[in-house]
């Protein structure tokens, strides 16, 4: 005890009364040169961590609640005005695993601890939770846990006291690969016994050989999750009526797009604006538009003002965007489109423009199909397109995604399995609100793929007026753009944006179980990373000013595969294009759609069965074969088409 | 049911009344029959209930009302489910079996368990409480039918109680007897009937592209979603692994759920767990009743409350700490 400590300057005081050694002991090493005492002092006091064996922190603050509540550091206002004040200190919980290491010494058991059993309660919690701490320190990985948690973040609590203190408790996790309920779900008696998990895990379970969690697969998240298509439906903002145009003004804007005299006037109808939004969809109808433009033709491109995703069967006249020849002109009623169509859209001597006329419609998703008629009625169209982007036409689930986890084979609207899928309810809905357009016009179905058009047709009680099959793309060789420099690891990229319907999932698992393998290497290219996982994140954003970003970056990565594992049977994926297009080689399941067909037909990768058979290559290093350095690469460019520009030339000659 | 079977005559058996303030209307609702407990003809209704917990008097009015169905001979045979079970596909084989059968029963498994845990969690479990699951049974309303009607009836009236130590475990612990005590008894062993966390150990659940639902290759008959909750979903994860179209069928069953929900009674709400001071009856309580006959002849009225009432005696007694 220092009895004359308080004519010294406090520093020193409390450089006699900081033990750096126990210090050390209980604590471990200190960052960059910091001393023991100005640890202590600055925060270390904070965190219940005790200067030397004799005095315990946390006790002398629980005993002393003035001190605690003004915010004292305890060791010093014990040597300033506690110890003259007679107030009682009791040793550090360290202090017998201090002495024990080399003296074998005890202490007696002090008055404090007798007479407080809430106080040694406190050191015994504290002593464990050092012991906890120091276990987990290693794998605790604070910067996931603060970018996870922002409520921890702000408070500005030390992020492993929080874990050890609550964050276990309310199933936050330590660090990108441990699941705090997992662990404890697949085992009991860690859950019974009311341990942390992590710790457990560190300090035996893995050693033991314990599963760190059920297996239970992505599907379980997502299922977890999902919304009915009510909820989705209710999620999407109303219009406000007062900002939608009036007839008159879409006269106006018709008028004048007709005074330039165009022949031609082609009509497309799909979900959203495809000049605001990115999307392969988007960039398609880009292409359409502008092949229209080019042969001078004008166009007309009309979206649902709400994005619902389902066909609009609750409002009759529901708000339609307009483009006039990619122009937004504003927002009308369906039926005000329809009478300012009728009205401006005569051909006849006085104005002999328009005298040619098509349309395509390709998604009537948030469309009221019944307006939508009437809006081709009022052009006088009769014949037209209607392409396959999705299953939008067979059910609400446009996927085919049964309750977003499987391919479910489109089977008969009175199943059990529609019966137990979110989309079921819905779906006669949407097929009658499709078959009244298939029942007034004479409708051409155009897929992408023969394997959309295949599984369109299997699955559908339409009748299409005709059928075409029309890629989105081509692929024509070329020379390589650079000859990077060969790697010794596999590089295995996923492409795009990371949801469950492109395989993210599996992505993830791999990267799990393999991203600390020598032998591979993980990306993501796309919009947006994933903090915590060992993949290497390259922004790309395909755009229509720089439509081969995505090729060119993969080529210039020298990406050697490309996990496409598409859960549903995709029309047209350009991302396994592009894959292709770059050198790469794609590995995906049977039910893919166009990614298996593609593989199929190229040879440039493999279709696999399940997941265990990815998995088993990548055990078995069998995927190396796929090294670029192992195999012949070709590169190709992609010739895009002008979509239904392309049909209709080939219809009026 | 109705999709189902839709020639069978659906009768709901209420073992409860409607909340004050709740206007209950059965003819709105898809039942042909709405018994309540009540209208069971058990002697000494309420005194007879006060004795039981919930689970203990919803599981006991099937004996009562399985012997009623047999006098009245309305109908050639009885098939019981418990509420928390939803059917899939059509049960006419159960129509076929009790062409030559006159009980059938559902065990908890098909098939021995591997895995420790799971031997804990399902065989030890149907060992205190019962081989066969009672949230099913269907028996004809004469021969052993008849016999095994009139037996259920009498033991679920005396002996319908939660004490696994003694060897009780409400309904379905008694039909442990019913192999040995009756002639023409099914042990229905098709894993597409009484699918539930007990026995996904033993069980795949795949669904067809042509939108059947299978276990084990089997057509699902019915499954039963027993403990909707957290401990339902535990014991569901840890047996189901990654057959996700488990918690397909689960998430179905949450939303039926919630879609079906009457929000205007309160949770947990039952007409027979207070005293009519409105004080909740502690399941002591119930114990020290019913295991004394002579409190029975004593306090006719059990839910009484007041001067010279049960809940007076035995607060008196001290016998009983007070519930809060």
């Amino acid at each position: 005890m220092i009895a004359g400590g308080l004519e010294r300057p406090l520093e020193l005081a409390l450089a006699e009364a900081v033990n750096a050694e126990f210090y050390a002991f209980a604590y471990g090493e200190l960052p960059n040169g910091d001393t023991a005492a100005s640890h202590y002092l600055s925060g270390g006091w904070r965190e219940g961590r005790d200067p030397n064996p004799w005095f315990s922190t946390r006790t002398y603050l629980k005993a002393n609640p003035d001190v605690a509540s003004a915010e004292l550091n305890p060791l010093v206002h014990f040597l300033q005005t506690g110890a003259a004040e007679g107030r009682d200190v009791a040793p550090s919980a360290h202090a017998v695993a201090y002495y024990d290491r080399s003296i074998g010494w005890t202490p007696e058991p002090s008055a404090s601890e007798i007479s407080e059993p809430a106080a040694s309660e406190h050191t015994r919690w504290a002593e464990e939770h050092e012991y906890q701490r120091r276990i987990c320190s290693a794998e605790f990985d604070k910067d996931f846990y603060l970018t996870i948690n922002p409520d921890v973040f702000e408070a500005g609590v030390d992020p492993l006291t929080h874990f050890l203190q609550n964050g276990w408790l309310e199933g936050r996790d330590p660090n990108a690969y441990f699941s705090v309920r997992g662990y404890l779900d697949a085992n009991v008696d860690v859950a019974e016994a009311r341990i942390n998990p992590f710790f457990h895990f560190l300090a035996a379970g893995r050693s033991e050989g314990r599963p760190e969690r059920l297996e239970l697969g992505f599907r379980y998240d997502v299922l977890a999750n999902l919304r009915t298509v009510e909820q989705r439906m209710a999620e999407v903002p109303s219009v406000p009526y007062d900002e939608l145009r009036t007839q008159g003004e879409l006269r106006g804007a018709l008028a004048s797009m007709r005074s330039l005299g165009k022949r031609q006037l082609h009509l497309s109808v799909s979900h959203d604006d495809f000049t605001a939004n990115i999307g392969g969809l988007q960039l398609c109808l880009s292409r359409e538009a502008q092949s229209f433009r080019r042969i001078g033709a004008d166009h007309i491109h009309l979206f649902p003002a709400r994005p619902l995703l389902v066909t609009n069967a609750e409002e009759a006249d529901p708000a339609v965007g307009v483009l006039l020849n990619g122009t937004l002109m504003g927002y009308y009623a369906a039926s005000s489109i329809a009478s300012a169509l009728g009205a401006e859209s005569d051909t006849n001597d006085a104005n002999p423009s328009w005298a040619e006329r098509s349309f395509a419609i390709h998604s009537c998703l948030g469309h009221n199909t019944q307006a939508l008629a009437g809006i081709l009625r009022a052009l006088k169209l009769r014949r037209g397109f209607f392409w396959v982007h999705d299953f939008a036409s067979v059910c609400t689930g446009y996927s085919l995604l049964r309750n977003d986890v499987a391919f479910c084979g489109a089977p008969p609207p009175e199943s059990a399995a529609c019966e137990v899928c979110v989309y079921g309810g819905r779906r006669q809905l949407q097929v009658a609100d499709h078959a009244r357009l298939f029942a007034e016009f004479n409708l051409t179905v155009v897929a992408p793929s023969q394997s959309a058009m295949g599984i369109w047709k299997a699955s559908t009680s339409l009748k299409p007026f005709g059928e075409i099959v029309h890629p989105h793309c081509r692929l024509r060789a070329r020379s390589p753009l650079t000859i990077p420099p060969p790697s010794n690891r596999l590089r295995v990229a996923f492409l795009g944006y990371r949801n469950a319907h492109k395989g993210w999932d599996l992505f993830r698992e791999l990267v799990q179980r393999y991203g600390r393998d020598a032998r591979y290497e993980f990306h993501h290219l796309g919009l947006m990373p994933m903090a915590g996982l060992p993949v290497e994140f390259t922004a790309v954003a395909v755009t229509e000013s720089d439509p081969n970003a995505m090729m060119r970056t993969i080529e210039h990565l020298r990406i050697d595969v490309a996990l496409i594992w598409a859960l549903w049977p995709e029309t047209f994926c350009f991302t396994a294009y592009e894959a292709i297009a770059a050198g790469a080689v794609i590995l995906t399941p049977p039910t893919s759609g166009n990614v298996a067909a593609l593989v199929s037909e190229t040879g440039l990768g493999l279709v696999l069965d399940d997941e265990e058979s990815l998995f088993d290559l990548f055990d078995s290093g069998e995927i190396a074969r796929f090294d670029r350095a192992n195999r012949e690469v070709a590169f190709y460019s992609l010739e895009y088409a002008g979509m239904t520009a392309d049909l209709v030339e080939g219809a009026s000659t | 049911m109705r999709k189902h079977q839709p020639d069978w005559h659906l009768v709901a058996l209420i073992t409860d009344d409607p909340p004050p303030g709740f206007r209950f209307a059965p003819h709105s609702e898809p039942f042909d029959t709405v018994i309540y407990a009540s209208d069971l003809a058990i002697d000494g209704f309420r005194s007879w209930i006060f004795k039981h917990d919930v689970i203990e008097a919803c599981t006991a009015v099937k004996g009562p009302f399985a012997l009623n169905a047999v006098r009245d001979g309305r109908s050639d045979a009885v098939v019981y489910l418990d509420p928390d079970t939803c059917v899939f596909s059509s049960l006419r084989p159960l129509e076929e079996l009790l062409e030559s059968w006159d009980v059938i029963l559902t065990p908890h498994s098909l098939a021995p368990d591997r895995e420790r845990q799971a031997i804990i969690d399902n065989e030890i479990c149907s060992l205190r409480t019962g081989i066969y699951n009672l949230g099913f049974c269907a028996f004809r309303t004469d021969g052993e039918g008849a016999r095994f009607a009139r037996w259920w009836s009498d033991r679920l009236l005396a002996f319908c109680y939660d004490d696994i130590p003694n060897g009780l475990f409400v309904d379905q612990r008694w039909c442990d007897h019913v192999p040995a005590l009756f002639d023409r008894v099914k042990i229905l062993r098709d894993p597409g009937y009484n699918v539930a966390s007990w026995n996904l150990s033993n069980r795949t659940v795949s669904i067809t592209t042509d939108g059947r639902i299978l276990v084990n290759g089997e057509p699902l008959r019915f499954w039963h979603f027993t403990k909707l909750g957290p401990i339902g979903d535990a014991m569901t994860k840890r047996y189901a692994a990654d057959n996700f179209e488990v918690y397909e069928l689960w998430s179905w069953y949450r939303r039926q759920v919630m879609a079906t929900t009457e929000k205007r009674i309160p949770e947990r709400y039952w007409a027979y767990e207070q005293y009519d001071n409105g004080m909740k009856i502690p399941k002591e309580h119930r114990v020290l009743f019913r295991s004394n006959p002579q409190l029975q002849r004593t306090f006719p009225n059990p839910f009484e409350t007041g001067p010279d009432s049960f809940l007076d005696w035995a607060q008196n007694q001290s016998l009983l700490t007070r519930a809060t």
